[in-house]
């Protein structure tokens, strides 16, 4: 399914560790997949934290601090590959930034990052959860509800700095494959 | 009947043959069930009960099965600790293998493996150089996985071989070695 994850690893330095961030709940295949590499592999499954943007108690959190939480990660990480699935598209458009904000602390000038977007977002999106088969190869499961904020390549690429979209596949079911590079400033 | 008897006592003199070479119509007298090898290191793994709670260090040199509540640190670097579904942990471990039917939370050094099965819940860090997570498994933290040791040394090692870089297309080897995407492309 996937026609563009494969560049995600392309030229990567396989003399090092790798770092990887995947935003998802750690699913077998994608451990299995990436045992095969040196790697640093984090799972912050966001999906799985039910109405993440608001407490226990069902307060919202403040929108400043919300993504500090869940991405604080040890201050010398620096992902080279960030697996976004749908995320994205579960986020409001000032989430999406700050989500980008607080990742920009994470990244280097060769980070890569996948995604995926909506072709349109007058069309439904159902969302999925990905596990890493290979690198032409995911597997899914559904989560059988529609995404909430189903984003367009475009309104991503806008939104996401300092990721921006390096390169988009077109795929079915109103998907947009996207793979995203830093910004070099 | 007094025959057995005598028989028996008579037996628990090292060899057995007697009784059979004696009167071998005789329906041979039940003896304790063997138990297979596997059952028997199962048997005789130290288990924390489902019932016990435990706050401390735990070290040893056996293989261990968690079936009730353990805080603390676990040490077992030579050998197995087993979590089963009953268990809970909250301790940072280090052994040479962890199974977790049951749940973990704190940080895992898996010398060899750490598994979590499809019961298994596990937040905490988890460094080893493998990790399997079985379907349905939970698990939120970070994973170190650093590559499984190099094959068994060559016995003579030969004159310097180009690194065979056996062509995955697209993965690298867990080794020095690059695929040949990667080393095509960087």
């Amino acid at each position: 399914m996937p026609q563009l994850l494969h560049l995600a690893f392309e030229g990567i330095d396989a003399s090092r560790s790798l770092t990887v961030l995947d935003i998802g709940a750690g699913m077998p295949e994608s451990v299995r997949f990436f045992s095969r590499y040196r790697c640093r592999l984090y799972f912050v499954d966001l999906f799985g934290e039910t109405g993440f943007a608001s407490d226990r108690r069902g307060r919202r959190r403040p929108r400043e601090t919300l993504f500090g939480r869940f991405l604080d990660f040890p201050r010398d990480t620096s992902f080279d590959i960030c697996l976004f699935w749908d995320f994205l598209n579960y986020l409001t458009n000032p989430l999406l930034r700050d989500f980008a904000q607080t990742l920009r602390h994470y990244v280097h000038d060769d980070t890569r990052a996948h995604a995926f977007a909506a072709f349109s977002n007058a069309l439904p999106f159902v969302g999925l959860r990905f596990g890493l088969e290979d690198t032409d190869r995911l597997t899914t499961r559904p989560l059988a509800v529609e995404v909430p904020h189903p984003h367009t390549r475009k309104h991503i690429a806008d939104s996401l700095w300092p990721f921006s979209v390096a390169r988009a596949a077109l795929l079915e079911q109103n998907r947009q494959e996207l793979l995203l590079e830093v910004r070099r400033i | 009947m007094f025959d057995k008897r005598k028989d028996n006592t008579k037996e628990s003199s090292p060899s057995r043959q007697p009784r059979d070479a004696r009167d071998p119509a005789r329906p041979p007298v039940p003896q304790p069930a063997r138990v297979p090898t596997e059952q028997r290191a199962a048997t005789t793994k130290a288990t924390i009960g489902a019932t016990i709670v435990i706050k401390g260090e735990l070290s040893g040199d056996e293989d261990i099965l968690v079936a009730g509540e353990f805080e603390g640190s676990i040490d077992l670097p030579n050998h197995a600790l087993t979590v089963v579904r009953s268990g809970q942990v909250k301790a940072d471990v280090r052994a040479n293998t962890v199974e977790i039917q049951g749940e973990i939370q704190g940080d895992i050094d898996g010398i060899d493996k750490v598994q979590i099965t499809k019961t298994g819940r596990m937040q905490g860090n988890i460094t080893s150089p493998r990790v399997i997570l079985d379907d349905g498994a939970i698990f939120k933290g970070r994973i170190d996985m650093e590559p499984a040791p190099p094959p068994p040394a060559k016995p003579a090692p030969p004159p310097k071989r180009a690194a065979a870089s056996a062509a995955k297309p697209t993965v690298p080897p867990t080794q020095a070695g690059q695929p040949a995407e990667r080393s095509g492309s960087s």
